[in-house]
Formats: structure tokens, C-alpha cells, sequence
């Protein structure tokens, strides 16, 4: 068995999903071949070396460096004629996913997608994916000489090898009739605020707010606990968030301790930018969403009126966690303080908050 | 122009807890899935927006027409199904070849789908579909623009949005975004029945059976078991789901105060 991974090298790197892909082909056995695609693929050849590719082709013609699939195909195409590869993986991105296909078509080859996990039985391989909202386990193998399988984003962990010889090739695309012209690309502009990626809180909201008030709800939450304010993708495409703030498959992928998701259903595309964060608390209208089954509290209520009341019990308490963190001494009983009566020394925070308190009912 | 608008192509995971592997949708329920809908929506507005007819295709089992009727109500002018016992067992590359045949004979100018956006194998059954056509695709689109030889898509992609131009006759996969379907009138609805349904099997189109089906399929599922639950929601549903339970449990797990 040879096995070729495809690789989009972007921002002068490589995903870790992908990293993920290549140290699951190398536990495959047989040989692994990388193939680097992007301007800056040669300088990143020793890292795909270092998680189990043998054999690494760099395409760095700025062809490779559009999101198109079909210079891809052709590429893929050939180096599986050229080089015999009977295993093509890789990880799901919007292009990957239009290439692998093409390719099953182009080689007629069986495609599993949606893997997260590969396991050689014996003479068999077999893929594994999540379906029914990740509640049930699907086996499938392949019936075909040429077997193509495409892993759900973020399934599979890198894992660094001991380094090995690695041959390292550079290759040019293939003529293919591009059909399909890039006229446009926008980029992601960077964000102002703090960063989602690495944010620790996470409040993100998704088509349920109903109204763009509503998402100013989100920021307040966000704010108050000290976090980072989300989107997913509908309100990116309504245009009521910038791309920047898309959590997602195709926006960031993050991994916070704490993520509370107003109005978001928790589809796939969704789900795999999120679904590693520790705490995940979602808030729908909808039991049946199925974001309700993979969190930790599932809250069947309207966002327009649960919010406002948690941001006020938060702010009536002070309780929200930046304000834990900078506040000296030890940490006091404030399970006594309601509707803005002190029942116990307040702290200098509390007394702030029931100053704001007194002020907004006067 | 001829616009296809293909529907029941919806995977199985999102149609029924049969399989999530299984290509061949059904026409049977009564109502057109929202993703349909939108594909269909889109065929309209771009045959109104110039002289278009719009043909509706579905590659499914035809236990009764629900969904090809309301396809027609939308203002479709015919349907063409596909419907064959030797479908039984088909994937993505199986489905891919009926889709194409299809569409080979139709000859459109341009052929629309939508998928449940999670469904991220509703992108590659038409990118499999258009590589066999030899035909361009554009996948996960949310706005298009069709001029007199080529199409202008936008869709979103990892790196950011982008626009990309491809040559007619060419294949789309519209995103769910694209538009608000219409709601067909009674009057439209009750002219759906009279509008014509052409029922085609495999030999229509040329498909030697053992293309299709089972022994046509280059994946075969061999096991399914109940997955592990990851996480056990705790649920506040009627009248404990307030905001004081929900801070109460940010302040059990020490997110608050």
C-alpha cells in the first residue's frame, strides 16, 4: 500500500488537522507521500518529514496558491498514475473536498468522507464515521483497487515521529483545461478585538437571535465574562458579522474552556470548529437542535430573553470572572447579595456593581 | 436557457436514520426539503430574470411524487425521475453516474442543487457529478450571478471569500443562504398535478446495471454500533430554564462568581 496526503499549505504552515492525517497514514504501513501545495510548501517539507511522510512533492507554483480544486485534481491525478498511490487521504477543507471527489470520480474511486478514524483489520481497512448527530458509529470499507477517504476536520492528532530520511521533489502543475477562473479573493481581515483562537470564554451567537439586536446581547455576555464574541455562519452570510468573528469549518477553529452558544443549531459545519472546547453551554428554542446533544447544559429558551436576565444577574453580582481574577484577597460569600442589598461586607468590585445598581434605579 | 434543478439528492444521514452512506433520496414525502426548495428557488429566478424553462430531477425511489409535485407548484414546468431497482445500494460514485446520465441527456445550461449545509458529501456528489460531465462546479454557493456565457459564484472558503468565474453549461450547488423560497399558490399547486412527470429507469439513460447499485459502489458499510456519548447534557427545559439555573451552573463549574 502507498498512500498520498494532500496537503494546502497556508499562512507558512500546516494545519494540525493535516499533520493529524499524515501520523494516521504512517501507522497504516507502506509507504506515505506528502504532497505540499502552496508558495511557501518547500520550507514546511521537514515537518511533513517529521510526522511520517517519506516521500514529499512541493508544488509552489502560485497556481496552488488559489483555493481551486481542479489544478489540484489534475496534480493528484498524475501522481497517482506516476506513482502507483492507492490510498489518497486527507483532512476536509471546502477545496479538499471538491478535489477528493473529482478524483473518485476521475480514478473511479470509492470515497468514505467524514472518517475519524482508519483502522487496518487485518487485510482489511476500515473507516470510521460519526453519523445521526455523531450518536451512531458507521463501518464502511472499500470495494475499489483505489481507495480515497476524506477525515472530519480536527479528528485526527499529530504525532511527531523519530526523524527518518525523507525524499523531498518538486513538481509542476499539470495542463488541465481550468475551467473555473479565481476572480476574486477577499482574505480575512484581522480583527480588531481579541482573538478568537485563543480565547479562553466564548460567547457565540448563530441564526436563532432572530433579530440583530440581538447580537449585541452576545457581545454584552461576552464582555462581561471576560470572553470573546462569536458568529456562525448565517450571520456571516446575513452580514451581520465580519468573516473574522465565523466559528466554524471554515472560519476559526477554537477550543476554549467555556463556550456558550446562543441560537446556534450545531450543525456539522459548526460543530467541528467547536466541539473541543471544555464547557459548552447552549441556548435554543429548539430541543431537538442538535447542538442540545453535544453540550453540557442544554437550555430550551428564547436568547432575546434569557440573555438579558443572565447579563443581569452577572452584573448585579459582579460575579463575572475578569472581575474574579483582579480582585485581591480572599475570594467572599456573594451568594447573599440580590437585588442590589449587601447582606455581607462587599467587596470593592460589589460595592461598584450595586453603585451601578443604585444609579440605574433612581 | 435550460435551468435543471436536481432535488431529493439529500444524503441519508439528513433524510432518515436508515444510512448514513446511502445516495438515493426519495421522492415520497409530501413536502420539499428547505435545501431543495432553495435549488428550486433559484432555477425560478433565474429563468424569470431572463426567457428560462426549469425541469426538475430527482435520481429516487417514486413511492408516491410529493416532492416533484411541490417542485412543479414552484413553477417548474416538467419533471424527470429516475427510478430503478437496481439503484438499491448505490454511493456517492453509483449516484454520481445516474446524475450525470441525467444531465447528459437533459442537456441544460446550467443545473442547480442544494444540500443540508452540514453535508459536506452533498459538495462532493457534484464535484464527482461535474467530473464525469467534464463540466465546471461550483459548490456551497451563496450568490450567483448568470450572464449570457458564464456564471459569476461567491462562496466562502477556508483562506476567505472568494469569486470565481466558470463557463456555461456548468453545475452549482447552491448554499442555503442563496435565497427565501417562494411559497406556491393554491391555484399553483392544483396546476402542479396536471404538469408532466416523465419516469426514466436505468436503460433511458443508458446505465448498464451492475454500474449502479451495490455493484456499482466503490464503499460498502459493513457495521453500525451506538456511539459512545461524549458529553451528558443536563437539560433545563419549561420552567427551570432560567437565568438563574444557567448562572448557577457557570458558578459550579467556577466560570462566575
Amino acid at each position: 500500500m502507498t498512500t498520498l496526503v494532500p496537503i494546502d499549505v497556508t499562512d507558512r504552515m500546516i494545519r494540525d488537522d493535516a499533520l493529524g492525517v499524515l501520523s494516521k497514514a504512517a501507522t497504516l504501513g507502506g509507504e506515505v507521500a506528502a504532497l505540499l501545495c502552496g508558495p511557501t510548501a518547500a520550507a514546511l517539507a521537514v515537518q511533513a518529514a517529521e510526522y511520517g511522510a517519506s516521500h514529499i512533492f512541493v508544488a509552489e507554483d502560485p497556481e496552488f496558491a488559489k483555493p481551486l480544486s481542479a489544478p489540484r485534481v489534475a496534480l493528484v491525478a498524475e501522481l497517482c498514475t506516476r506513482g502507483g498511490f492507492d490510498l489518497i487521504l486527507a483532512s476536509t477543507t471546502t477545496v479538499a473536498g471538491d478535489m477528493m471527489a473529482s478524483l473518485a470520480a476521475r480514478l473511479e474511486a470509492g470515497i468514505l468522507w467524514g472518517l475519524t478514524d482508519l483502522q487496518r483489520r487485518g487485510d482489511a481497512l476500515v473507516g470510521l464515521r460519526l453519523a445521526q448527530n455523531d450518536s451512531v458509529i458507521v463501518e464502511a470499507v472499500w470495494t475499489t483497487k483505489r481507495r480515497i477517504g476524506l477525515f472530519r476536520p480536527y479528528a485526527l492528532p499529530p504525532v511527531r515521529r523519530p526523524a527518518t530520511a525523507a525524499r523531498v521533489e518538486s513538481i509542476s502543475p499539470v495542463a488541465t483545461q481550468t475551467q473555473v477562473r479565481l476572480l476574486e479573493c477577499s482574505g480575512i481581515s484581522e480583527s480588531n478585538g481579541p482573538s478568537l483562537s485563543n480565547a479562553e470564554i466564548i460567547v457565540a451567537g448563530g441564526r436563532g437571535l432572530g433579530v440583530r439586536e440581538n447580537l449585541e446581547l452576545v457581545r454584552s455576555l461576552a464582555a462581561l465574562l471576560g470572553g470573546v464574541a462569536g458568529v456562525s455562519l448565517p450571520l456571516v452570510e446575513a452580514g451581520w458579522a465580519p468573516r473574522s468573528m465565523q466559528i466554524g469549518q471554515t472560519g476559526t477553529v477554537v477550543r476554549p474552556r467555556l463556550y456558550i452558544a446562543c441560537g446556534i443549531s450545531g450543525q456539522i459545519q459548526h460543530r467541528v470548529g467547536m466541539e473541543r472546547a471544555g464547557t459548552i453551554v447552549a441556548i435554543n428554542t429548539d430541543p431537538t437542535a442538535p447542538i442540545m446533544n453535544f453540550c453540557d447544559l442544554a437550555v430550551v429558551a428564547d436568547v432575546g430573553t434569557i440573555v438579558p436576565e443572565i447579563i443581569r444577574i452577572l452584573q448585579q453580582r459582579g460575579a463575572a470572572k475578569d472581575k474574579l481574577e483582579t480582585r485581591p484577597g480572599p475570594i467572599r460569600q456573594v451568594d447573599a447579595i440580590s437585588l442590589g442589598r449587601v447582606q455581607s461586607e462587599p467587596s470593592p468590585n460589589l460595592a461598584a456593581s450595586r453603585a451601578q445598581i443604585t444609579r440605574s434605579e433612581t | 436557457m435550460k435551468i435543471l434543478a436536481c432535488i431529493c439528492t439529500a444524503t441519508g444521514a439528513a433524510v432518515s436514520d436508515a444510512d448514513a452512506f446511502e445516495r438515493r433520496g426519495r421522492a415520497g414525502r409530501s413536502v420539499l426539503s428547505p435545501y431543495d426548495a432553495r435549488a428550486v428557488e433559484q432555477a425560478l429566478r433565474l429563468a424569470e430574470a431572463g426567457d428560462g424553462e426549469v425541469v426538475v430531477a430527482a435520481v429516487a425511489t417514486a413511492t408516491e411524487l410529493g416532492q416533484l409535485r411541490e417542485a412543479l407548484a414552484f413553477g417548474a414546468s416538467r419533471a424527470v425521475l429516475v427510478d430503478d431497482a437496481a439503484l438499491d445500494g448505490s454511493d456517492l460514485i453509483a449516484i454520481s453516474r445516474v446524475l450525470a446520465a441525467l444531465i447528459r441527456t437533459e442537456r441544460p445550461d446550467i443545473a442547480i442543487a442544494c444540500f443540508w449545509s452540514g453535508d459536506i458529501d452533498g459538495s462532493l456528489l457534484w464535484a464527482a457529478t461535474a467530473e464525469r460531465l467534464g463540466w465546471p462546479v461550483v459548490t456551497q454557493v451563496s450568490a450567483l450571478e448568470v450572464r449570457k456565457e458564464d456564471v459569476i459564484a461567491r462562496r466562502q472558503v477556508e483562506v476567505g471569500d472568494i469569486a470565481v468565474v466558470a463557463p456555461l453549461p456548468c453545475l452549482i450547488e447552491v448554499a442555503e443562504s442563496i435565497n427565501r423560497p417562494r411559497y406556491p399558490t393554491i391555484k399553483a399547486k392544483v396546476a402542479a398535478k396536471t404538469k408532466p412527470v416523465h419516469l426514466c429507469t436505468l436503460s433511458d439513460l443508458g446505465i448498464a446495471p451492475e454500474l449502479v447499485g451495490s455493484r456499482g459502489a466503490g464503499t460498502v458499510r459493513t457495521a453500525l454500533t451506538a456511539a459512545p456519548s461524549g458529553r451528558e447534557p443536563r437539560l433545563l427545559a419549561g420552567s427551570a430554564a432560567t437565568a438563574e439555573a444557567v448562572v448557577a451552573f457557570l458558578r459550579e463549574r467556577e466560570f462566575v462568581r
